[in-house]
């Protein structure tokens, strides 16, 4: 502990920068991955798709053309809370 | 960008066009909302009425099973992962079987009823409603397997064309569905009241997960909200949890978990509880909570002993149990 504190008091300004971005570093990824994860749980909204192969899934017939039941065209308070998941 | 809103379940997905909702099956295109899978399932099996679990609703016999891609919640141990956590774009396998196929289908297979089942059935709900009107026509039934996720006028328009439900409820707390299925509590308590009262018949599974969601406390609570909400009569379900998916890290749950689970609900006066995934226990099988009569022994999926009379009652004190046995 004292060899620590004895390391630390010949740390120049130059180390604390170092330590200081790790830190800032250490932060922002943290951040990242909370965010990630409370993407992934709540899921509140709508995702990208791989909108070529679902066109051709559609023109081949794979999938279907169908038009679903219960929607709406979105007024505009409602285009307010569109929030992508931003899955590929 | 001609945005539309989806109304289908809670979520309310905001879709921009050329994007699918948080379900990844309902697709946008040219502000047109698309039933992808509609008659595209990718799922279909013979399975036994018990394997869904309904263990009111005609036992012992097989219905035919299918489910198409795609699912509005994103459970971290769900066990179709591969098909319900997929968009109709990623999924290879793939069936053409339009209602009027689905129907003949099930029917070549011996099977006089169909289950919506697998992933969660909401997301394909046009293909189950049209679906389910030709079976009626055909003089079969409807099973929808579901986690109960969708909105309550939607709801009760299905429910004038099915004849039975499994819901699952996960937990009765809403900090778990935000965590664990990224969905939550209410809208889940709404559908199975809306089931009830749209005289489906209903039975509940809740999935035991060690320490996430087996606390007796909350188990006593849901039991009470059961039996007051949705009636003494209704068949629960309490199953074993196997590490899955995303929840590796927990281990199967305990049998003396499950067996406190099951008398917890019973003294809450719940009278047909049951425990599921655990092959030979004695909490698969039916006993008349009148005189302890044993009514329907099961042996996994398998009816080895059927005791109940012809109009459902028990063979020695003649009470009724509630079900749709014939």
């Amino acid at each position: 502990m004292i060899s620590m504190l004895q390391a630390i008091r010949h740390w120049h300004s130059s180390d604390y920068r170092l330590v200081g971005l790790l830190s800032l570093t250490l932060v922002v990824i943290a951040l990242f991955l909370v965010g990630q994860q409370q993407t992934e749980m709540t899921g509140s909204s709508w995702r990208r798709i791989d909108m070529e192969i679902f066109q051709e899934r559609l023109d081949s017939g794979k999938l279907s053309a169908h038009e679903a039941e219960w929607f709406h065209v979105a007024k505009p308070a409602e285009l307010q809370q569109r929030k992508p998941r931003g899955t590929p | 960008m001609r945005e539309v809103v989806c109304e289908l379940c809670p979520r309310k997905c905001v879709i921009p066009e050329g994007g699918a909702g948080d379900c990844r099956v309902r697709v946008n295109i040219g502000g047109k909302l698309l039933a992808s899978t509609y008659g595209r399932p990718s799922a279909m099996h013979v399975d036994p009425m018990e394997k869904k679990p309904l263990y009111h609703f005609h036992p012992g016999s097989p219905v035919f099973s299918i489910a198409t891609a795609g699912c509005n919640l994103h459970c971290l141990n769900c066990q179709n992962w591969q098909l319900s956590q997929s968009g109709g774009e990623e999924i290879e396998k793939i069936f053409n079987a339009d209602p009027v196929d689905l129907v003949a289908l099930a029917r070549d297979q011996g099977c006089e009823s169909i289950a919506y089942t697998y992933s969660d059935p909401v997301v394909f709900y046009e293909y189950v409603y049209d679906s389910s009107i030709l079976a009626h026509e055909a003089g079969m039934q409807n099973v929808f397997i579901t986690a109960g996720y969708i909105n309550t006028e939607p709801l009760r328009r299905l429910c004038k064309v099915i004849d039975a439900t499994n819901t699952d409820l996960k937990a009765f707390d809403d900090g778990f569905y935000r965590k664990t299925t990224g969905a939550t509590l209410q809208p889940v308590l709404d559908a199975l009241v809306t089931f009830r009262e749209e005289g489906v018949w209903l039975e509940v599974t809740n999935l035991l997960i060690p320490t996430l969601n087996d606390d007796l406390s909350m188990i006593r609570r849901m039991a009470k909200w059961i039996r007051s909400e949705l009636g003494e009569g209704t068949p629960l379900h309490f199953s074993r949890f196997h590490p899955m998916y995303r929840m590796r890290n927990l281990p199967p749950t305990p049998g003396e978990t499950l067996d406190r689970a099951r008398q917890e609900a019973m003294d809450a006066g719940l009278k047909y509880v049951y425990i599921g995934n655990i092959s030979g226990h004695m909490g698969n099988s039916t006993y008349c909570p009148v005189d302890g009569t044993l009514l329907i022994k099961r042996e996994g999926f398998l009816i080895s002993e059927y005791n109940l009379t012809s109009d459902g009652r028990c063979p020695t004190c003649n009470e009724p149990v509630p079900g749709v046995w014939q």
